[in-house]
């Protein structure tokens, strides 16, 4: 009995304690119909960090920081593909110091391809701006006998189910878009999964799969180096970093593009002073030299543009992928 | 191999200047405090402490970069002996040994000799980085999914030796582990499995929750069990009599030093789980090659030796298809990968020929890491082990709270710390039916990469189960597979009478 | 019955619940064939091999004499369990300081020597060591109090 007493007297003295560390925080509480920002803000990634979507995100936060005068705190919610962090901050109070990287994982591809995914990437969320865009490259091991996309094609239909390709995942972008050009050109080419991006690259490279539409970064050092065969890209518009391949709508595919985006996303219902504000930061940050060369360094580029224009392209691409998706048949659960 | 002299010449050019020296320091300090944070591995410390070096100029934030990653890798392994907290999948294997030793109060001469069999490690693993690194990486891409699984299947057999009770109990453990390594998504039909549903596990149990759990949690209960005497003085058995290795430890410890160096050199290559894999393979190396086998589990220097050799060979040579290839081999070289492009080094083939001064520059800066590890821990020994002499009743609710605040960190996520209780209770239950989790925890890791290369054969190879017999590298680690097993069911019949009557003494 | 070792036996006994869970399980997932194998494929082989090897260290714990299973110590699995559970609800919920100070004394009590005063110390050091390190230092996004 004694030892119970001794436990509430000392749950008390905690409690105290606690109790008298609070006028110090307490005053920036009352301080918040004053200007944005009024304490750190906290900035969700849905992926653990080490990622691209988090070096990213990192290298925004810091600049946003500076720009804003409050710290910008990078929350590392991975888990689920992203629909773990998503949806935290989908439930996160709408007052500007919660934001989300969301990217085209997170708002197109995963409420797409899962059985059941908690939040709406469009009724959920103000989307604010892009910062930036990873295109995707169609490469070959070089023993296969193919120089360009046509060849390549003819060379898959001449032997059906017998060629292979990896992707970083199931369901993952690197699926969905060789599934679509699988589709296109009438092409049947089995999938094998690995893990990651990295994984997939190593697969390509020591031939253990014929081809690999890769994400940028993870493939381009390749083949420049010339150790994988890059065939085609899947944006609308060449690559500045290889502009000796054509894209895939140029081959004879028009229409195609494939390419992952990552942008910046407050919860439903956050002032519009706030998203405005965010906008103007973000935008200037994203087009700004210094931050583009970060981002090429990265294998990918700035690319801005404004909420409608976000919530459009949601709509398209939810549209677009779910297709493919149902006609793969890939139900994540 | 004649230009490796005016190369490594270059590369310490760029490397040594004071100002060089002192980035090396504090990554070193700071990886080294921040990586006997339990819950808080390398992975994670570097994420935390990258954009700290973004505003450097490359070859110094390369350096403090290198500094943190084996900061941190030493951290994970000074938890590990003192507390039984591994910080990583491959300080699983030095808790074994090296917490028995600190029990016996020789906690000093287990940290001394894992700084030394790392430093002599990270030497062998830079010189072969420097001497042969694109050959080594041409060898780790001939591995497909059936050589993965193949060395998998031989990684989880020996495994097995790392159990000192009963053998049977132990390939139990193994089972229970490739089970526990299943919960996740699949890899292959991305069908969540053995999640009840929860959306927090659909990524599969984290690492730390499981090693904090079976190690940390669990150790703190039986240690509250037996009462008065443990509760309120402290850990030790004994008193510390030496704070250094002795002459003696040194004499033992330098065969388990080369083999684990061999070992680490050899796994640390391959893209995958290399550390892990060669921290225990050295450990039933030097289990198998012991005059006395049976000293190990109680506190044997060379289980500590070996093991952290072998991991710190593995941790330097993973740079290889990292640097040489841009292939990250674990998620914390996929974070060194993204730090050298920050700095405006593109990892690939061309990185050599391109950028010699910074690619020679981090291989000395890999060194001269791994030698500042050395005489900044050694001194640190003695503040370390004082730890050791902080009362129980004060130690082990300082060690709960660094726990739930490391396993917090990593997802921060609340299912996180409630599976924490779940595998604290199961490592409670284990050591009650003298079950070791050592084996446990690395099918655990291992499990899912061999059920994900064993699919993954078979589906490019369209079903034929042939392939792991016709690809040459694939069949002979078969064949050495068979070898262990014959080895360690033939005196494990013989020795069965024995073993029923050590068993009420059995650790 | 005899039971002649009650840690074999009842070791055995939980790798053949686990064993069974396993299969239960994974019956949900479609199994494939050798060749092309399901999500199920391996889980259900593991399950049926790990129940097997339960049934055999469970009859060796009939057969062969051994130890007893010694006593659990309940009350630490209790508070330090309780601790860990109230930790993970409330440094989202509550904040940092109170899911910090309210482990603390929850794991002391499960010491057999409960000094309080010693606890309220230990309590205001760690809260303050841990938040320099982790908050300051790592800068990792704890909201201190319920109001962030």
């Amino acid at each position: 009995m004694m030892m119970q007493n001794k436990v509430a007297v000392a749950v008390m003295g905690a409690l105290l304690l606690a109790a008298g560390l609070m006028p110090a925080s307490a005053g920036a509480q009352t301080a918040a119909n004053q200007t944005y920002p009024t304490k750190p803000i906290r900035l969700i990634v849905a992926f653990p960090p080490g990622g691209s979507t988090d070096i990213i995100a990192r290298l925004v936060a810091q600049k946003l920081g500076e720009k804003l005068g409050q710290q910008v705190i990078v929350d590392n919610r991975g888990g689920a593909g992203g629909t773990l962090g998503t949806e935290i901050a989908a439930k996160a109070a709408p007052d500007g110091h919660t934001l989300t990287m969301g990217t085209t994982s997170t708002h197109v591809i995963a409420p797409a391809a899962y059985a059941k995914v908690n939040y709406d990437p469009v009724k959920d969320f103000e989307p604010i701006t892009l910062v930036a865009s990873t295109p995707y490259l169609l490469v070959l091991h070089p023993g296969v006998k193919a120089n360009n996309l046509k060849e390549f094609v003819a060379l898959a239909k001449s032997q059906p189910g017998k060629l292979n390709y990896a992707s970083a995942g199931t369901g993952s972008t690197t699926q969905l878009a060789m599934e679509m050009l699988n589709r296109a050109a009438g092409m049947d080419i089995v999938h094998i999964p690995y893990n990651g991006n990295g994984p997939a690259g190593a697969a390509a490279l020591g031939g253990q799969v014929q081809a690999l539409f890769g994400s940028m970064p993870a493939v381009l050092p390749h083949a420049q180096a010339g150790r994988l065969r890059a065939i085609a890209v899947g944006t609308s518009k060449r690559s500045p970093a290889m502009p000796n391949v054509p894209t895939v709508a140029e081959s004879g595919y028009p229409g195609f593009e494939v390419s992952l985006w990552l942008g910046f996303f407050a919860p439903k219902g956050t002032p519009k002073p706030v998203l405005t504000r965010l906008q103007t930061e973000l935008t200037a940050i994203a087009n700004s030299p210094d931050m583009g060369a970060q981002f090429e360094k990265n294998g990918a580029s700035s690319l801005t543009n404004t909420p409608a224009q976000m919530t459009a392209l949601m709509k398209t691409e939810l549209d677009k992928y779910g297709k493919v998706i149902k006609a793969a048949g890939i139900v994540l659960k | 191999m004649e230009e490796l002299l005016p190369n490594l010449a270059l590369g310490f050019q760029t490397a040594v200047s004071l100002q060089n020296l002192m980035y090396c320091f504090i990554g070193v300090f700071v990886g080294t405090l921040v990586g006997v944070l339990p819950g808080i591995g390398p992975l994670a410390a570097i994420a935390m402490l990258l954009p700290a070096t973004f505003n450097l100029p490359p070859v110094g934030a390369l350096i403090m970069l290198a500094g943190i990653y084996y900061g941190t890798q030493y951290g994970g392994s000074t938890t590990a002996i003192l507390v039984n907290l591994p910080g990583e999948s491959a300080s699983v294997v030095t808790c074994i040994d090296g917490f028995q030793m600190a029990k016996n109060g020789r906690a000093g001469p287990a940290l001394a000799i894992a700084a030394i069999g790392s430093f002599f490690a990270g030497t062998v693993g830079t010189i072969l980085i420097a001497l042969a690194g694109p050959p080594l990486a041409e060898m780790a891409l001939k591995f497909g999914a059936p050589e993965y699984f193949s060395l998998m299947t031989m990684g989880l057999i020996a495994s097995a030796v790392l159990a000192s009770g009963s053998m049977m109990k132990a390939i139990a453990m193994i089972f229970l582990g490739l089970l526990f390594g299943i919960v996740g998504t699949d890899v292959n039909s991305g069908m969540s499995r053995f999640t009840f549903g929860m959306s927090g596990l659909a990524d599969g149990l984290s690492f730390v929750v499981v090693a904090m759990g079976l190690f940390g949690f669990g150790e703190i209960l039986q240690n509250l069990e037996k009462g008065q005497e443990v509760s309120s003085r402290d850990l030790l058995k004994t008193k510390i009599d030496h704070l250094y290795p002795t002459w003696n430890d040194l004499k033992l410890s330098a065969g388990p030093i080369m083999r684990g160096t061999a070992i680490g050199a050899f796994f640390g290559t391959l893209p995958g789980a290399g550390p892990t894999i060669s921290a225990f393979s050295a450990y039933a190396m030097e289990k198998k090659v012991a005059k006395d086998p049976s000293i190990f589990g109680k506190g044997a220097i060379q289980g500590v030796a070996g093991p952290e050799s072998a991991n710190n060979a593995a941790a330097q040579c993973a740079f290889i298809p990292t640097l040489t290839l841009g292939i990250p081999g674990s998620g914390t070289m996929a974070l060194m990968l993204g730090a050298l492009t920050i700095q405006g080094i593109a990892p690939g083939p061309q990185v050599m020929t391109q950028r010699p001064e910074l690619f020679w520059g981090l291989i000395a800066s890999m060194w001269i890491g791994n030698a500042m590890l050395v005489i900044l821990n050694l001194p640190l020994i003695g503040l370390w082990v004082k730890l050791l002499t902080v009362p129980y009743r004060i130690l082990f609710p300082s060690i709960m709270v660094f726990m739930a605040i490391g396993v917090y960190s990593v997802n921060n996520l609340d299912l996180d710390i409630y599976m924490t209780v779940f595998f604290g209770f199961m490592g409670y239950i284990f050591a009650k039916l003298k079950c070791e989790p050592a084996p446990l925890i690395l099918a655990f890791v291992l499990g899912p990469l061999m059920e994900e290369n064993l699919r993954r054969a078979l589906l490019i190879s369209r079903g034929d189960p042939t392939v792991f017999f016709t690809r040459p590298i694939s069949a002979v680690f078969l064949g050495l597979t068979i070898l262990l097993l014959v080895v360690m069911i033939l005196p494990a019949i013989r020795k069965k009478r024995e073993v029923v009557y050590q068993e009420p003494d059995a650790v | 019955m005899n039971i002649k070792g009650q840690e074999d036996f009842w070791a055995g006994v939980m790798f053949i619940g686990f064993g069974a869970l396993a299969i239960y399980l994974s019956l949900d997932y479609p199994f494939g064939t050798g060749a092309r194998m399901g999500p199920g494929y391996f889980p259900t082989w593991l399950g049926i091999i790990m129940a097997l090897l339960g049934v055999a260290i469970m009859i060796s714990g009939l057969r062969v004499e051994g130890p007893k299973v010694q006593k659990f110590a309940f009350k630490a699995m209790l508070l330090l369990g309780a601790g860990f559970i109230f930790f993970g609800w409330a440094i989202d919920h509550v904040g940092f300081v109170i899911a910090t100070a309210t482990l603390v004394v929850l794991a002391a009590a499960a010491g057999r020597d409960f000094r309080y005063k010693e606890v309220i110390i230990m309590a205001i050091v760690l809260l303050i060591g841990t938040w320099a390190l982790f908050i300051k230092g790592l800068e990792l996004p704890f909201p201190l109090f319920w109001w962030r």
